[in-house]
């Protein structure tokens, strides 16, 4: 009767291993396998009467199998439900000899032959494969990306993160989050993972707020940060996306200060503009009230009188072009628009209007194959004509001038020259002669206005191209300005 | 068109000093106008709206457009709401502004017939005398 009962016993149990989806083993004190189920032959790949009354260390690879007999008296010595080898990879061997990574739980088992243990197998494989691929995947992301678990642990991270960082990986994994958060925002920090863990769902972090992250040479930089949760066999994670927009945000200062910028000037001509407007009045009055002065009085001035009407006349006449040129400097730029300009034809209608000026001067103008390139051409013209106009200008006396223009082409950008035999400039006024106003001669030497050179200088900047001269004083000048390709 | 005779001018500024010259100006080149000088556009509406007490009334108009309170503008505006007169001069708008908008507008206005800059001169005066005037 009580055989029966013993093996009716055995039977049930049996029954609910063979039907378990897991293999199970059933190991003794010695480590002998006393039973396995079918499962197990099929994930070992031997038959049950292969492995029956054999050690379960056949079915670990041989790198562990020497330690396993030491576990397994341990357990013995204090049997009780637990999954075996924690925070270790356990792999199991199969017959073939293939190995494959795998959980186990054991059970104690208490039997009239003395206690056994259960071991339930389960093939881990396409889970490793899984975690394979994600890891994969994050590695090969272009973003810095960090895993991070419940407790604010750094469980992975991708190359980028170590680029950006400036860490190595093993330096982040294991260690808290916070230590890549600058110390004003890190204590507030566990807070806000505590309520994202509350309810996790794919968003940006910190919303309205600006983000820093800190490096490990305690640099800062500013980052956009992408969360999303992430379920594991660990517990639930979040993924965090960091993206440094340090440069971004730099730009965008930058653009906001052009914006400014662009206003400032915008503000600066209109004030140019009145001011000009509003100088050019009483300058006309008087101008007008000079010449009344002279009809009215004619017969009651003297030689010395009309001498110095002449001057005032001279001055407001000066006074009068000098606010026309600032005025034009001011407009510079306004409404203007690139069009492709064939810089050969331009620099021959310069020189058509200025026929009558070369002829007196008896300059000698020679131009050289120019490119045609997209310019402002109102501008560009006039570009040429200031600079044309100061070549035969400041010659010396008695000597004809030889004015050449040229273009070269450099790598990113046309360079083009006036050359002449002139007066020369002294290296010292090299900058001046670019700024309004500058003039290093007295009308009586060279008649000007001060501005031709300040317009040069505007107009080549409003194409982003430089200009310069070179000079050896007593044998000429060589402007140069660059245009590079503008496009329409 | 149908040119009319010019007898006489009236010129609209606030700054008188430009008004007297201009007068100069006319004078010299015909001694035979008549110039009315108004410092205001308001006095110069009072005045082209009363012609029973002002017998003479301008054949052509000076404007400037850039005064205090009522502007060149305004001028306009208001003279062409009140056009009951027998007389409508022609305007030219005569000021300082190089202002391409001013330009614009005054070339858009039927009321404008030509844009000048000051000073006035005689050299302007005969081209207009010539093309507006018999």
């Amino acid at each position: 009767m009580e055989t029966e009962q013993v093996k009716h016993t055995e039977l049930t149990f049996q029954l609910i291993v063979e039907s378990s989806p897991n293999a199970i083993i059933l190991v003794n004190k010695e480590g002998k396998i006393a039973y396995m189920n079918s499962q197990t032959e099929k994930l070992f790949g031997y038959e049950r009467s292969e492995l029956i009354g054999q050690t379960v260390e056949q079915l670990i690879p041989a790198r562990y199998s020497q330690h396993h007999p030491g576990f397994r008296n341990m357990f013995f010595r204090a049997p009780a439900v637990r999954s075996m080898g924690v925070g270790r990879e356990l792999f199991a061997l199969r017959k073939d000899g293939t190995e494959f990574p795998i959980e186990i739980g054991l059970n104690p088992v208490v039997t009239v032959d003395g206690t056994l243990v259960l071991a339930s197998i389960i093939d881990i494989t396409e889970r490793k494969k899984a975690e394979e691929r994600f890891r994969l995947v994050v590695e090969s992301a272009p973003n810095a990306m960090i895993l991070v678990n419940h407790e604010g642990m750094i469980t992975l991270v991708n190359k980028q993160t170590e680029m950006l960082f400036g860490y190595e990986r093993n330096e982040l994994v294991g260690n808290k989050l916070e230590m890549l958060i600058p110390q004003r925002f890190s204590g507030n920090h566990p807070n806000h993972r505590e309520s994202f863990f509350k309810k996790p769902q794919t968003r940006a972090m910190g919303a309205g707020r600006d983000l820093f992250a800190k490096r490990k040479d305690g640099t800062e930089i500013q980052v956009e940060i992408g969360l999303n949760p992430i379920e594991t066999t660990e517990g639930n994670m979040v993924l965090a996306s960091i993206i440094d927009i340090t440069e971004r945000k730099l730009q965008e200062i930058t653009l906001k200060k052009q914006v400014e910028l662009e206003i400032k000037n915008k503000e600066l001509e209109q004030f140019a503009y009145v001011a000009s407007h509003d100088l050019q009045e009483p300058l006309r009055t008087v101008s007008n009230y000079m010449q009344l002065f002279e009809e009215d009085y004619s017969e009651k001035l003297d030689e010395q009188a009309f001498k110095y009407i002449h001057a005032v006349n001279n001055a407001t006449s000066r006074m009068s072009m000098l606010i026309k040129a600032l005025l034009a400097f001011s407009k510079l730029g306004t409404n203007r628009r690139l069009v492709s300009v064939d810089c050969t034809k331009l620099v021959k209608d310069v020189l058509s209007d200025l026929q009558k000026f070369i002829k007196t001067s008896g300059a000698v103008i020679t131009v050289s194959e120019l490119p045609t390139i997209n310019v402002y051409e109102t501008e560009m013209r006039q570009v040429f004509q200031n600079l044309i106009m100061n070549a035969i200008k400041f010659c010396r006396k008695g000597i004809i001038p030889e004015v050449r223009v040229d273009a070269e082409k450099l790598a990113d950008k046309w360079q083009f020259s006036v050359k002449d035999n002139g007066i020369g400039i002294s290296v010292s006024h090299y900058t001046r002669i670019f700024e309004i106003f500058q003039r290093l001669h007295t009308t009586a030497e060279y008649e000007g206005n001060g501005i031709g050179l300040a317009n040069c200088k505007k107009i080549v900047e409003l194409h982003q191209g430089e200009i310069w001269v070179e000079s050896t004083p007593g044998k000429g000048s060589e402007f140069f300005f660059t245009i590079p390709p503008l496009t329409v | 068109m149908i040119k009319r005779s010019l007898s006489c001018i009236m010129l609209i500024d606030n700054n008188p000093d430009d008004n007297y010259y201009h007068r100069r100006v006319i004078q010299k080149h015909d001694p035979s106008l008549k110039v009315i000088e108004m410092d205001s556009a308001t006095d110069a509406l009072h005045y082209l709206q009363s012609a029973e007490i002002n017998s003479i009334q301008p054949d052509l108009i000076f404007l400037d457009i850039n005064m205090p309170g009522v502007n060149g503008w305004d001028f306009i505006e208001q003279h062409r709401e009140k056009k009951q007169r027998l007389h409508d001069p022609l305007i030219i708008m005569l000021t300082t502004s190089e202002n391409p908008d001013d330009i614009r507008r005054a070339r858009l206005s039927g009321d404008v017939i030509d844009c000048m800059t000051k000073p006035l001169t005689i050299e302007m005066l005969k081209s207009v005398n010539k093309k507006y005037f018999e």
